[in-house]
Formats: structure tokens, sequence, C-alpha cells
């Protein structure tokens, strides 16, 4: 059993007068514990299949499967409880919430999920102390730096113990180093907690760090390669 | 997610917005100060009424000549000449319920003492006057009966006039003249106050009707302008008053066709009268309260559009972690009732503040109602949730991709 399966999907948008085509139907499937790559230059589609595949978008046509579940007939709030249960993202700014500190960002999904404060909170500590972050627990993001705060934003998309995990080009705003080190945690994650991580990226380098990168040109697969 | 966390959320996102916060609930906090102030207030006045009225005299019937029609045009209501003697004994022997009653006219004078002059009314009573008025004196003595008898010229004056004519002296004993004619002061009258329709009760001078009707209006058929009456209890006035106008109609001839002549009056009508002055004032208070309410509301809905607005990126981050529509929703109508509710304390504290500020000025009691204070917390709840609804539905129907790539 695949863990995401879609079946010709696509995503077509209107601008003005024109329709783009960003999807042109992209099968696929990802199982269990992979560590992909999605890559392309702007503009190829990736960005939209993310999204996709994230359930923050619904396709225009086609097909797309969690765990054999049919996600695209999805409503709105179905959708939200597959992303607060399913889904962890990490987006290439961050995306922390400036009010709260890096616990109380880090358990937001846990919140969202109806656990009792407390336990959220106990929950968030012991994943900031899996990303090195324990003694930056009562930080506010911008008491925090880049590498800082995109460790808390990975906490927070671990928390509810998804199955699969997006990351929207995780270290595009962050140094070499730093980026070389968040995708060491992921390698990390991937292998000891055989978490599924899928990284959007542009950057070549990136995407060799994984195990299999799938690269996109004009909304279609040009290539499905395994390391 | 609970909604004590969603209601911290709120507050968090308030306190970051002081300034904003703060105008968003000026609105608010005006219409809720006018409430508070109108409703204490009014009932202050109200209060202040009823003592006026209760201090009319002893369950106080008044008879005016004239009719009811005519009275309402006649400035002040002074009344016509046109109740005789024989109608104030008809009265007294054929009805049961009458302790006192007095003949009464009035007309206002220039009176002079020394060098000072001052334009009052003067009233002409019998001697029982004090009883039906339930009124005293503070200093001096009251005439007698058989100082009306004589037509005796004596006055007793109220203070106000003595105030302006005499300052500091005691006026018993001293001559004042009207028209010329000189008149001994032999008592002064406990200060009453202003009526409701702001007479000053106090500007007013009483001696024996039959020396006013005599000596100064020049009345010598003995008729009055109006009898003062006492009913033995309250209960009994109104019923007194239907026997009253019955004799009267007798007395005048008047066929059943024929509207009276006369018009009688209860200490009732008048509280009744001003009772629905008093309403049609208060409605027009809390429209005035509930407009400026609703403007507040609408200030809300337009800083709740903007904060929506500016908030994109936050709503598409929540979504994208797992919020709900209804998570959001709720996150914001709770945040537009915090602010209604903000603006509804600070409108309580500062409207009880302004009434009882303005209850000194005025020296009216003023009683703040715990119901006031719960209409207004509850009108609060009420307009937040109304106009928190719109910004806030548009913000949890936002698609969370276009909200997250929100620049």
């Amino acid at each position: 059993m695949s863990l995401l399966k879609t079946v010709k999907l696509v995503k077509t948008y209107k601008m003005g007068e024109t329709i783009v085509e960003a999807l042109k139907g992209i099968s696929l499937e990802i199982n269990q514990g992979e560590f992909v790559a999605i890559t392309g230059s702007s503009g190829s589609g990736k960005s939209t299949l993310m999204h996709l595949l994230g359930c923050l978008d619904v396709p225009t046509s086609g097909q797309y499967f969690i765990e054999d579940k049919d996600v695209s007939k999805m409503t709105k709030n179905e959708l939200a409880k597959i992303r607060n249960q399913k889904i962890g993202f990490v987006f290439q700014k961050f995306f922390l919430l400036a009010d709260l500190n890096a616990t109380d960002n880090v358990a937001l999904p846990a919140l969202y999920a109806g656990i009792p404060e407390n336990e959220a909170k106990k929950k968030a500590l012991s994943f900031l102390e899996l990303v090195g972050l324990k003694d930056r627990a009562s930080h506010y993001p911008y008491q925090l730096s880049g590498g800082q705060q995109q460790r808390v934003a990975i906490a927070r998309s671990l928390i509810n113990n998804p199955a699969i995990i997006f990351a929207d080009e995780p270290t595009g705003n962050l140094d070499t180093k730093t980026g070389d080190t968040i995708m060491e945690l992921f390698t990390n994650l991937n292998k000891e907690r055989s978490v599924t991580i899928i990284i959007v990226t542009h950057e070549p380098d990136i995407a060799i760090k994984t195990k299999r990168i799938i690269d996109l040109i004009d909304g279609q697969i040009k290539s499905d390669k395994k390391l | 997610m609970n909604n004590y966390r969603l209601f911290l959320t709120a507050l968090t996102s308030l306190n970051r917005h002081k300034l904003r916060s703060l105008l968003t609930t000026l609105g608010i906090i005006v219409g809720i100060v006018s409430i508070i102030s109108v409703m204490s207030i009014g009932h202050g006045a109200k209060y202040k009424v009823k003592q006026k009225i209760e201090g009319l005299g002893t369950n106080f019937i008044i008879v005016l000549g004239g009719s009811p029609k005519r009275l309402m045009h006649s400035r002040g209501g002074a009344g016509n000449l046109t109740i005789t003697p024989s109608d104030l004994n008809a009265i007294l022997e054929e009805c049961d319920g009458i302790t006192h009653a007095s003949p009464g006219v009035q007309r206002s004078f220039k009176i002079v003492y020394e060098g000072n002059n001052w334009q009052c009314l003067v009233g002409g009573a019998d001697a029982n006057y004090l009883q039906i008025r339930k009124w005293n004196l503070t200093k001096g003595y009251f005439f007698t009966e058989h100082d009306v008898k004589t037509g005796k010229r004596v006055a007793i004056i109220g203070k106000t006039v003595k105030k302006e004519l005499f300052g500091k002296i005691n006026p018993i004993n001293k001559t004042i003249r009207i028209k010329n004619i000189p008149f001994t002061v032999i008592g002064v009258l406990e200060e009453r106050g202003k009526m409701p329709n702001g007479m000053d009760e106090d500007d007013l001078i009483i001696m024996p009707y039959t020396t006013a009707q005599k000596s100064l209006m020049g009345i010598h058929n003995g008729n009055f302008t109006a009898i003062i009456i006492s009913a033995k209890k309250k209960e009994i006035m109104n019923q007194t008053a239907n026997e009253i106008e019955a004799i009267l109609r007798q007395q005048h001839k008047l066929t059943p066709q024929d509207e009276n002549d006369f018009t009688v009056f209860t200490q009732d009508d008048i509280t009744q009268a001003s009772d629905a002055a008093t309403q049609v004032l208060n409605i027009l208070l809390f429209i005035i309260a509930s407009i400026s309410l609703i403007v507040g509301g609408i200030g809300i809905m337009n800083i709740m559009l903007v904060t929506v607005a500016e908030r994109t990126k936050e709503i598409g981050i929540r979504m994208a972690l797992g919020a709900t529509t209804q998570n959001i929703l709720i996150q914001f109508i709770l945040e537009a009732i915090v602010i209604c509710i903000m603006g509804g304390v600070v409108g309580v504290i500062i409207g009880v503040l302004i009434s009882e500020f303005i209850g000194i000025i005025l020296g009216w009691p003023i009683f703040i109602s715990i119901k006031s204070i719960i209409i207004s917390l509850i009108s609060c709840i009420v307009i937040g949730l109304f106009f928190g609804f719109y910004p806030a539905k548009k913000a949890s129907g936002l698609n969370p991709v276009e909200a997250l790539i929100e620049k």
C-alpha cells in the first residue's frame, strides 16, 4: 500500500481570459518512509503540486489518495483535519506566529487537534528537545536565528506525528551551513523515525541529499529517479 | 482548540495594536456611557419629579376655572375667574372625602421694599393653605381665618422673594408695597426649590384671598381662579375628583352635551402626565444611545475587516496547521466581542462617573441600576457578535493557499 498516490492530477488557473495549466496530469506514488525531493525550475508546477499533496488546495481533475482514502473529494473541514493529523509543513519563511513563543508555536497543531493545553505543551517541549532547542522554549521568533526558527517549525510539523512532512524550500532563507544542518535533521528524522519527507526545492545540492528526485517541467514529470 | 485559548489569542492580538483597539472601542464607549448616564439620570429625574409632585400637597386636588382646552392655551394655566364662592360651598357640603379646601387667586405683581423691587407671583389663599400644600414656615406665623375674614394686608413670602428684596435683613414685620399698597410681612416659607418644569416655587407671595381679591386684583364678585383641595385618603383622591366634577357641572348648569368649563386635576393625573413626558424623553435618549452603539459597531466591523486583511498570512498558517473554518470564525468573532466588552467596561466606568458628577451638579439622587450595567454589557456582546460576524466569516472563508502565498 502506498502512502500517497495521485492519478492524472490536473490543476488549472484562470488568469484573466487565459487558462493556465499548472499541472498537466501528474501520476505518482510515494511510499511510507521515503525521502523525496520534488525539483524543477520556477513555474514548473512544483509548488502547485506540493499544495495539492499537502491538501491546501483541491485538484481541477484527477484523483489523490492518502492511505487509500480519496482526498480530492473531501470537504474543507475534512481537509483541515487531514492537514492537522496526517501532514506537517515546513516553509521557506518558517511561518511561525510572531505572538507566540517557541513552545506555543510548536503546540498549536496539537491544540487544533483538541489535545489539552498542558499535554500539548509537554509534547511541544519534547519535540523542541528533539530539534535541539530545549533551552529556547520560551523565546519568541524574533529572538531566534533563522536556523533556530526553522528548527521550531520542524518541531511544529512533527507534533501530531504526521505520516508525511512537506518542506517547501526549507533551506531557501538560510545560509549554506545552517541549511546543511537542517537537511541533516531531516535525514535523521527520516532514518531514525522513518517519517516520510517530501522536500520541494530548486537547488540540486539539496535534492541530492534525498533518496528520490522527482523532476518537474511544465507541469509534467520529466524524471523520477531513485538515488 | 478551547475557547479560553482563543480568548487569550484575541487579547494578544488586541494588545499588539493598543491605539487601534482603543480608537475602535471609542464608539462603543460613547454608546455605553450614554446608556448608563441616560438610565441613571433618568431614574434620578423621575424620583425628583415624583418627590415634587408629592410635595404639591397632601392627596392634592386642584380645580381650575376654564375648560382643559382653554387652559392649555393660556400661559401658565392660571385659570379663569369662573369659580364662585357657592361652588366652593357646594363642594364642601356635598363631598365627604375632603379635609381642607382653599380658594385660590393669583397674578404677577411688582413688589417694592425700600429701594428694591421684584416681580413675582402673588397668590391669595385661605388660612389652611399650608396644610393643603404640606408646607411649613421658617420664620413668623401664617395668617388666620380672622385675617381672611377682615381682609388684612399681610403677606407670607417665599425664600426667593426674601433673598431678592431683603437679602440678610429679617423681613418679619417689614412693610412691602404692591401697587403702592402696604403689606406687612408676617412669615417666610420653607425652601421648596424648582418645579420639574423649571418654575421656582419659592418665588411667591401668599396673602389672604380676600385681601388679594379686593385690594390688589379688583375682584368684587368674590370669584376665584382655583380651588385647592386636600382629600382624606390617597385611595379616594380620584373618586373625590369625580364627585367634585359632578358637583361643579350641576353648579354651572351644564347640559350633558356641554364640555366642562373648569378643570380638575389630581396628584395622580400630574404624575401620569409627567411619567408620559419622561417616557418620551427616555425613548429619545435610548434611540440616541442605540445609534451611537450601531455606529460604534460599524467602526468595529471596519477595523475587523482591516485586521483580517492584515492577518491573511496568519490565517493561512493556522489553516495549514489544521485550523478548521469554525476555529478561524470563532477566533475573529471572539476578538470583536472582546473589543466590545472592553469598550463596554470602560463605558460603564465612565458612565457611572459622569452620572455621579451630574448628580452632584444638579443635586439629584442618582440611581445606578445593575439592570443598566447588565443591559450595557449584553448589548456589547450582541454588537461584537453581529458586527464581528461578517469579517470573521470572510477570514474563515479564505483559501489556505491564497492566504499563505499572500505577500
